[in-house]
């Protein structure tokens, strides 16, 4: 890999909350010591269902929330010490699920990317600035008329362009974009993946996608880490993690993609049951619960990441 | 005969900026036990479908036309008080979100119960034994204990279980399906197919299955139907419809849910149609690869090509019919 432009290490976040009546606070863990480097120009797809802590991740390597513990370096700066983050924050960018809560209703299309361009650059005159929001539109394919609608007036997919358009106009070098397509069609999905694809290329903007559709990851991503309750399963170069799959995890996830080319389909492996509460995950691996090949072992011993190929790394030493 | 048969349906939908015709003169027939799967995406038509079905159009919408014969009813011609009789009994429906039809402060049991109590007369807490089978049943874990809970105290997937046992308790001939596992995680989602698929087989029911997933309806259905701006595109064997789909916007569709790595995936330019102006003629045609000049001025018929039926002009020579 590249020399990481983001280092996420040990990273714990964990969320209080009340336990009854009584009174006395549990935690739930959301990210339990997870590290994760992302390389200058590449895309690293995070990929988990819910509960298992991608999105929380998301946001602190975005620098949104901070770690209960542990720090993320972009080239060697902890983002989130204080007097630190002003430097940074328009080299990181964030791209929401829902563009609907983080384009503001009552802003026109000019003045939300208005904002981030006067951010960049005080003092920025005014037509200078409307073409600077022109040329923005024009990069994610939408006309300039847009700039004086609302974003009511726009659809899903156009919505979605114009979140890209905003967190391009600082020009970052890393976007965390969490699950952009989930909400969008089918027929509109591809288009916003290829102009992600596209703003990455022509940019050199680093990626972290995170996502649970494997067909997108599939199309777009040069990594993938694969979490679970809260703790990185597996992780390596996409085709590795397809392909040489190293965790059981990630075959149950490989096998409900019935579509996945043939030289993939090496899987059936169904989960067990549902998953577990995040207050008291299971002790030993965090998967065994609902694992089909769980070992006496895996209830006791505290899983690690081990290297099974190049860059390729799992938090199973059994399966393989 | 078949077990349903809907004619023509149109229901529009009456709003201050106009008519919304959200399902324009759709047909098609289900047979005993058989799976259709409904695919399309939002503003297709497909949820409306579903509703009217049962009955549950409400104002400002309304069924301007058609028929919908039931084992040989009109449902449409029924009375309120007749359609209740049969809806929750002979034809049940599984919504995407169980949430917004399971009391907050109602037991998983007594809810399940009142099933029974419905339609049979049988008092909830007698019923509690046959709700602990039928808990069993749809494989909800710990049955005993479960009729105890209130339903956030289950998760999202073991409420849409309960959902499921609600749905089969009286044993229905049709069961419609609307996105029931789209709030579910995939692995989950696996799970909850796989009930449905052996609850068909056990209790022969049909169902009907919508949902926006080609690829999961390909896994389930038998036949497959696709809507597009409230019409019916392409009806037909799922096999088929995979192996060599004929409407270009099926083909999309398709195309749209291969795997391809680190190159353009297809699009589809352009957005679904609005139904309160529908384009004129073919309402695909403004983002159809394949588009003539008269799919703008001519409505395509729907064409018999081989067992499929197709709603494409490019088909009105080859067309059987």
């Amino acid at each position: 890999m590249p020399e990481p432009l983001i280092k996420a290490e040990n990273i714990k976040k964990y969320f209080p909350v009340k336990k009854g009546l009584i009174g006395g606070t549990e935690y739930v863990r959301a990210v339990d010591d997870v590290s994760l480097e992302i390389g200058e120009k590449t895309i690293t797809a995070l990929v988990g269902e819910s509960g298992s802590g991608k999105t929380t991740l998301g946001r602190i390597m975005a620098g949104i929330w901070r770690p209960t513990s542990g720090r993320v370096l972009y080239r060697g700066i902890d983002i989130h010490r204080d007097g630190m983050r002003r430097e940074v924050r328009h080299r990181i960018q964030m791209i929401f699920q829902n563009p609907d809560s983080s384009l503001n209703p009552r802003m026109k299309i000019l003045d939300i990317l208005g904002e981030a361009i006067t951010e960049a650059e005080p003092g920025i005159k005014k037509d200078e600035l409307i073409e600077r929001a022109t040329k923005l539109l024009e990069e994610v394919n939408l006309h300039p008329d847009h700039l004086y609608k609302y974003p009511h007036e726009l659809s899903g997919g156009e919505k979605q362009r114009v979140a890209i358009a905003r967190a391009i106009a600082l020009e970052p070098e890393f976007i965390v974009a969490d699950e952009p397509v989930s909400a969008l069609d089918i027929s509109i999905r591809a288009q916003i993946i290829n102009l992600l694809a596209r703003i990455q290329r022509e940019h050199g903007i680093a990626i972290l996608y995170i996502a649970h559709d494997l067909r997108t990851v599939w199309n777009i991503s040069d990594y993938v880490a694969v979490m679970y309750l809260g703790k990185i399963m597996e992780y390596g170069p996409t085709e590795e993690v397809f392909k040489n799959t190293g965790h059981p995890y990630t075959a149950t996830l490989l096998s409900t993609a019935p579509l996945l080319p043939e030289e993939f389909r090496r899987h059936s492996l169904k989960p067990i049951g549902e998953p577990p509460s995040l207050i008291n995950p299971p002790r030993g691996c965090r998967f065994h619960t609902r694992c089909p090949l769980a070992r006496e072992e895996c209830r006791e011993v505290d899983m690690r990441l081990i290297e099974i190929g190049r860059e390729h790394y799992t938090a199973c030493p059994f399966w393989r | 005969m078949p077990l349903l048969e809907v004619r023509n349906l149109k229901v529009y939908y009456d709003l201050p900026q106009g008519t919304v015709k959200a399902v324009d003169g759709v047909s098609f027939s289900l047979e005993k036990g058989e799976i259709l799967g409904v695919a399309g995406e939002s503003g297709s038509g497909k949820s409306t479908l579903a509703h009217s079905i049962i009955g549950l159009v409400k104002p400002p919408g309304r069924v301007v036309d058609g028929e919908i014969i039931f084992e040989g009813r009109n449902l449409l011609e029924l009375s309120e008080e007749e359609l209740r009789e049969i809806r929750g009994r002979e034809i049940t429906m599984v919504f995407q979100d169980p949430n917004t039809y399971l009391n907050p402060v109602l037991r998983i049991g007594i809810q399940v119960g009142e099933v029974y109590e419905a339609h049979l007369g049988i008092e909830p807490r007698k019923a509690i034994d046959k709700v602990v089978d039928l808990l069993r049943k749809v494989r909800l874990t710990d049955p005993e204990r479960r009729v105890e809970s209130y339903p956030h105290e289950l998760s999202g997937g073991m409420k849409q279980r309960v959902m499921i046992s609600m749905a089969i308790a009286l044993k229905p001939k049709l069961i419609i399906l609307d996105e029931p596992t789209s709030a579910l995680d995939v692995t989950i989602q696996a799970e909850i197919m796989e009930l449905l698929i052996e609850m068909r087989d056990e209790l022969g029911a049909a169902m009907i299955f919508i949902s926006h997933d080609l690829e999961l309806l390909g896994q389930v259905s038998d036949r497959l139907m696709i809507m597009y701006g409230g019409r019916l595109v392409e009806i037909g064997e799922t096999e088929e419809i995979f192996r060599d789909p004929l409407h270009p916007y099926t083909e999309a569709l398709i195309n749209a849910i291969k795997y391809v790595r680190k190159t353009e995936l297809p699009t589809l330019e352009g957005e679904p149609p609005s139904l309160l102006k529908p384009p004129p003629g073919c309402r695909f045609h403004p983002r159809c690869p394949k588009r003539m000049e008269r799919c703008s001025q001519v409505e395509p018929g729907e064409y018999l090509v081989g067992s499929r039926r197709v709603s494409c002009l490019l088909y009105e020579e080859e067309s059987d019919a």
